[in-house]
Order: C-alpha cells, then structure tokens, then sequence
C-alpha cells in the first residue's frame, strides 16, 4: 500500500509534513493509538538520488516508510550537501514515495509471535501437525522465545482495539490446536 | 530448536506464493517465470521431506488458494494439482537420478582410489543443478 506525490517546481503538493499527518490520520482511521506511534527521521542515499526518510513504528513494530526524494547528484544552483562523500544537490522535482506494509498491519493488530501466525494461522497450524511438531509447544524454552519474539514484535497494545496480553493469546490458541490434535 | 518451526513458516509462505503463482497461469518449466515456480515447488518439497510431511504439497497448495479465494484465479484448481503432483514425482525422480549418478561416480574413482575431480563436481552441478540444495 502507498501513496506517492511527484511535485513540479513552482507548485506545491504536498512533502513532509502532509505525508506524515495523512499517515497519522491513516493509523488512526484504522484504530491505532498514534500516541504509540514513533517517526524516526534519517537520511537516504541510493541510486544516485537522496533525501529525507521516516521510519513508522508502532510499539517498536515497523510498519511503513515515508521517502522523500528531493536532491540528485547533478550539480544545480541549490545548497549542496555532502553524503557518504559524495555531493548532493538539490532537484527541480520532489518526490513523496510511501511503502506501507499491509501485513504489517495485520500482525500489529493481532499480537501474533510472529507474522505468519497472524496472516496465515490455520495454515501454520495444518503444516505443524502435518510435521508432528505440536508437542514442541510443550517445550518451556520454545514458548519463552515465541513470548520473546512477541514482545519485540511488540505491538499488540498499540492498536486500540487490542486489550489482552499477545503471549496469553497465543498460548491459548496453541493448547486449542493441540486439543484438535489428538482427537 | 527453531529450525524445524522456520521450516513451517517457509512452507506456509512458500505454499501461498505458489497459489498466486499457478493461480495466475504459471506453468512450472526451465526458463523464466516458470522456472521461478518450479525452484519454489522443489523448495518447498524439499523442506517437506526434512521434516517428514506426508501430505501432497497439492493439497497444501489447494488450501491456500481456497483461503485467497477461488475467484481470486484464473487456473482452474484441477490443474494447479495436476501441475503441483507432475512436478512433485519429476523432482522425485530427478532427485533419484542425481543420487545414482554420484553414487555411480564415487564408486569408480573409490576403487581407482582417486578424489573426485574438480571438473566432475562442476559437470554435476550444471546437469543437476535443479536438485541441488540452495
């Protein structure tokens, strides 16, 4: 999922701020909590352009990229500036380019150990009894990484929908599925 | 320990890529996009047989494509199983070809009490090189 913005000279658009209020409204259109929401802003540098880019996390969960393209390696009347050694230059034309991670969302929103378990769980469950390897959920060590995995997946109280605890969740469901099992 | 449950998750990703793959009229073959489709099948085949799953990876295929949603394809479902179960007894086959071959080879240069060449090894790997492991 994205929204993209390429903004002639003389005209305005829109660039940071825009994309990251639109990205804001987004998160919470959708129930998300934006007071858990973290920007982290850092440059980029890559196939001979550069810019500013904002990282979306939610509870340390990536969820989307906002890019922005704005300077080139071509030498223009703009303040140039120096990156991993190289001169950058500001661009006639600025680029607004998005990337949400549509599974992302859905595995913040389920609190799953990992993101399979959120985008295919019956699958996961079919192909784990298949292999015989439900007793492993027996396995305290197993459990405490999946419970690991989770916490640094680290979203299931971010979105506001969501009240219980990820881990229990899970666990719950896994004694289901070993329940079916051994019917 | 986690190993095997990475295996899962590879087959359960794998298995939906080849819904989208074959759902969308793929035929598994030796060159572009089909030969995508064939590395993902014996990928996936291969992770299976590690870890002992019975199940025809048809069937595992099928059940994702009803997941997505049969409308969601073109290919009709009959033939993405007459697809997936071709391609699973080639690769068995090709796979006891392979083995055959080495063997074939490694008795010869045991009982010339020889190493087997470099240029062997190479030949090997370009006439079977779509059974080796990745």
């Amino acid at each position: 999922m994205a929204h993209h913005a390429s903004t002639p000279p003389l005209k305005k658009i829109y660039w940071k701020d825009r994309t990251v209020e639109l990205c804001d409204q987004f998160i919470a259109s959708i129930g998300g909590d934006v007071n858990n929401v973290t920007y982290k802003e850092h440059p980029w540098i890559g196939g001979g352009n550069a810019g500013p880019s904002v990282e979306v996390l939610i509870g340390g969960l990536e969820i989307a990229t906002l890019v922005f393209m704005s300077l080139g390696r071509q030498k223009t009347q703009g303040h140039g500036y120096e990156m991993n050694g190289e001169m950058y230059y500001p661009m006639n034309l600025r680029i607004v380019d998005t990337g949400y991670g549509l599974e992302r969302l859905v595995w913040a929103s389920k609190g799953s150990p990992t993101i399979y378990d959120a985008v295919f769980p019956e699958m996961v469950s079919r192909v784990m009894r298949a292999a015989g390897l439900l007793h492993i959920l027996d396995n305290k060590d197993y459990t405490k990484i999946l419970a690991l995995n989770a916490k640094f997946a680290g979203s299931w109280t971010s979105l506001a929908r969501i009240s219980s605890s990820c881990v229990k969740r899970w666990l719950l469901r896994s004694m289901y599925r070993r329940k079916n099992s051994t019917r | 320990m986690i190993t095997p449950i990475e295996k899962v998750y590879a087959i359960v990703d794998h298995t939906r890529c080849l819904a989208y793959m074959l759902g969308d009229c793929i035929v598994p073959s030796n060159v572009r996009e089909g030969y995508l489709a064939r590395l993902v099948i014996r990928r996936t085949l291969r992770m299976m047989n590690e870890l002992n799953i019975q199940e025809p990876l048809a069937e595992l295929v099928e059940e994702q494509i009803k997941i997505i949603g049969m409308n969601s394809f073109e290919q009709d479902i009959s033939v993405v199983r007459e697809i997936v179960d071709r391609e699973t007894t080639k690769f068995a086959s090709t796979l006891e070809r392979g083995t055959r071959i080495v063997q074939k080879l490694a008795k010869s240069y045991r009982a010339k009490s020889q190493r087997i060449p470099l240029s062997e090894i190479i030949t090997l790997y370009d006439s079977m090189a779509s059974s080796r492991r990745w």
